[in-house]
């Protein structure tokens, strides 16, 4: 940064012009000054006893100036300084307001860096110049943020930024699904100036269950924006059970695309979404083909993004769809909602309440949920799938160790049934274990269920960003 | 089947939702304080601006973003000015002092004084007294009730937002309802992001005057989440304290370096 030149110059800015007269004599005298806003307390040098000379007006001003650098304002300068023969000092202030912000390499009108790191029009002060930095630093993930502080022709200041950007992340973790087993999931995402993307690619590892899956998205969005465009597409191929015990076994390959305009405000995120999806089905008896096109409202609450303490946090996520489906000639709607809220409630102990919910007019069984997956995980090899799932649970977090080890243990129940059933209830309890060292965590999952026959269900999952 | 049957049952129906009703609206009454009054944050202004200085005990964890956990102790003293002064006894001396000349760290074993010039220069590491959310001049700051909240088991906190202008900042307070004392304090930048957290617990009253003996902060930093856990015992508000304890002296076999380098 350019500040300690500013302060030089600033320094040796100081133009003082008095006009004495001689022969008057020795009086109080006041001194006027002009084009202060910034509060500083200057109040004890606005009168001054006997007549003044040069020294004394200079020690003044170097007394006003230390007074504004030392409280940040760096780029204060005095621009005359006038002594009047009626005794009154006036003393004329170039505070410095910041003209002009420019980042270098984008549209300034569009970059939220801009705006953030200083208010244009208002006086320069270095003290929330340097805070600023370092909080967006930390907020937009960057490696560095130069900035330039120059003067501009008529006093003022310019900031020049020149961010660089931590732009590419990559997650990856293995799922543990007491349906399709270990389920593992690669997400690599880049952030650029005007463009983020993210591929996923998700798999269930082969051999292990009668069904498995495996997809690859990828999504594009409009970077360093509070809204703008987001798009994507992708295919998913599946092998699902048309029964209960998973001895009629159909595949299914789905390919999808949507495209939409997005609004995100802090911890909240709105997306439109127009979407098509494509299905050609191998032994599935409705046909061979299916299609649906729904325009899709997703809203977004995660506060985790923007709350430091992580057992303190609200999510929720609600996806609502309408269309038209051509298995069934029929218009549809659909929704899936999932939700957590974790809350301190006593040193190391937090609570919590999750709920997800899924529901669809859709009658055909390869637009249903299977059941005993997601909170009511409960049940191995059991492929029981409706088109509404509602469950619900709540329990304790405890802070074993300090930021690494969490027991959580909880109840969940749903019901489930669909538009011609009998709505059933499901009941379980179970505790995670989860370890989390940082760049990894690994979560251990025991549930039993309470109503039902299902047996004790372990999973494991683990994965970390890098 | 008595005649008229289905219509007594909807009447007995209508009559059940009726008694329901009032009985709901009779609770809500109930829980809604009467008047409800907007809380006054000035209790706690007060209460603040009377304290001269304070001294206490400190222990103090500190958990670093790579998983490091650091432990201190030692006795802390501050003055409404700012000043602060930490004599840390373990894990070895250390003495941080915070003056209006800047901030200084220095390592008896080392015989190093790490030194940060400028006044508030340590402000964003160390809050001088603990639970304070307004220093200096008030006037220029906007303070807006934001409603009540609950919170942990069914606690109830007023929340207020504090900006001023010039700052892209927003502080939000979590004090009691009845204005005694601050249980959070969040600094958010522009888009509700967190950027450093306080959760203060555990108040005793000294003085006349709420303070919390827990005090717990989470600051987001490049480098990742900084943690840390400190806890005030034998606190004593407005002693006099030795002059010049707050004045950092060097002596001539101390090296100075800065900050930076610890």
């Amino acid at each position: 940064m350019r500040c300690r030149a500013l302060r030089a110059v600033a320094l040796s800015a100081i133009v003082i012009c008095f006009i004495l007269f001689t022969g008057v004599p020795a009086y109080a005298g006041a001194v006027l000054f002009h084009g202060k806003t910034v509060d500083i307390d200057l109040s004890d040098l606005e009168f001054y006893d006997g007549r003044p000379d040069e020294t004394a007006v200079r020690s003044i001003c170097a007394e006003i100036i230390r007074r504004y650098h030392d409280r940040g304002y760096t780029a204060f300068c005095i621009k005359r300084a006038v002594l009047g023969d009626d005794g009154i000092l006036e003393i004329y202030f170039n505070e410095s307001v910041v003209r002009r912000i420019k980042v270098q390499g984008a549209d300034n009108s569009e970059n939220r860096i801009a705006a953030e790191i200083y208010t244009a029009g208002r006086v320069f002060n270095e003290f929330i110049l340097e805070d600023n930095i370092e909080i967006l630093k930390a907020k937009y993930m960057l490696a560095r943020l130069r900035v330039d502080v120059a003067r501009d022709n008529d006093g003022s200041v310019i900031l020049d930024l020149y961010p660089v950007r931590a732009s590419a992340t990559l997650d990856f973790y293995i799922a543990g699904d007491p349906l399709r087993g270990l389920v593992s999931v690669f997400t690599a995402g880049y952030a650029g100036e005007s463009l983020d993307s993210e591929i996923t690619l998700r798999s269930s590892l082969p051999g292990q269950t009668d069904v498995a899956f495996s997809s690859g998205q990828l999504r594009l969005r409009q970077g360093n924006a509070v809204s703008g465009f987001v798009t994507g597409a992708g295919a998913l191929y599946s092998e699902d059970s048309l029964d209960s015990e998973g001895l009629m076994i159909y595949s299914a390959v789905n390919a999808f695309a949507d495209c939409g305009w997005f609004f995100s405000r802090g911890a909240g995120r709105l997306e439109l979404l127009l979407s098509g999806s494509f299905y050609s089905l191998e032994d599935y008896p409705r046909g061979e083909r299916a299609m649906l096109f729904p325009l899709s409202l997703r809203a977004l609450y995660d506060d985790r993004r923007t709350a430091l303490d992580r057992n303190d946090y609200v999510l929720a996520e609600f996806t609502c769809s309408a269309g038209w489906n051509s298995m069934e000639h029929s218009a549809f709607v659909s929704y899936i909602f999932y939700s957590k809220l974790s809350v301190p409630l006593f040193r190391r102990l937090y609570g919590f309440v999750t709920a997800e919910s899924f529901f669809t007019t859709l009658a055909e069984r390869l637009f249903g949920r299977y059941v005993f997956t997601g909170l009511l995980a409960c049940r191995r090899d059991d492929y029981t799938a409706k088109s509404a799932v509602h469950s619900a649970g709540s329990g304790f977090t405890l802070e074993l160790i300090k930021d690494h080890i969490y027991l959580s243990p909880g109840v969940y129940g749903g019901m489930y049934g669909g538009s011609t059933d009998v709505y059933r209830s499901a009941w379980c309890a179970g505790a995670d274990i989860l370890w989390d060292a940082g760049l990894v965590a690994v979560d251990f999952r025991i549930v039993r269920e309470i109503s039902g026959p299902g047996g004790m269900i372990f999973t494991l999952s683990a994965g970390g960003r890098f | 089947m008595i005649p008229g049957g289905n219509g007594l049952k909807q009447r007995g129906q209508a009559d059940k939702m009726r008694k329901y009703i009032q009985c709901i609206i009779a609770i809500a009454l109930c829980a809604t304080p009467a008047g409800a009054e907007v809380p006054s944050f000035d209790r706690i202004i007060r209460d603040y601006n009377s304290i001269r200085t304070i001294s206490a005990s400190v222990k103090q964890q500190v958990y670093m973003p790579g998983g490091e956990a650091r432990y201190f102790s030692g006795d802390y003293y501050a003055d409404s000015s700012g000043n602060l002064r930490i004599d840390y006894s373990y894990p070895e001396q250390e003495t941080v002092i915070n003056n209006s000349t800047g901030f200084y760290w220095y390592i008896p074993a080392r015989r190093t004084v790490y030194v940060q010039k400028g006044r508030d220069s340590g402000r964003s590491m160390l809050n001088p007294l603990p639970g304070r959310i307004i220093e200096g001049d008030s006037s220029k700051l906007k303070l807006k009730y934001e409603g009540i909240r609950f919170y942990s088991f069914f606690k109830r906190a007023a929340v207020w937002s504090i900006t001023s202008e010039g700052s892209p900042l927003i502080i939000r307070v979590w004090t009691d309802p009845d204005g005694l004392y601050v249980i959070r304090k969040y600094v958010l930048d522009a888009n509700g992001i967190e950027l450093v957290r306080e959760n203060y617990s555990g108040h005793v009253t000294v003085g006349g005057v709420y303070l919390p003996s827990r005090v717990e902060v989470l600051a987001r930093t490049p480098a990742g989440v900084v943690h840390s856990h400190t806890e005030y015992s034998g606190i004593a508000v407005n002693l006099t304290l030795q002059r010049g304890l707050f004045v950092f002296k060097k002596s001539r076999d101390t090296a100075e370096r800065p900050l930076d380098e610890m």
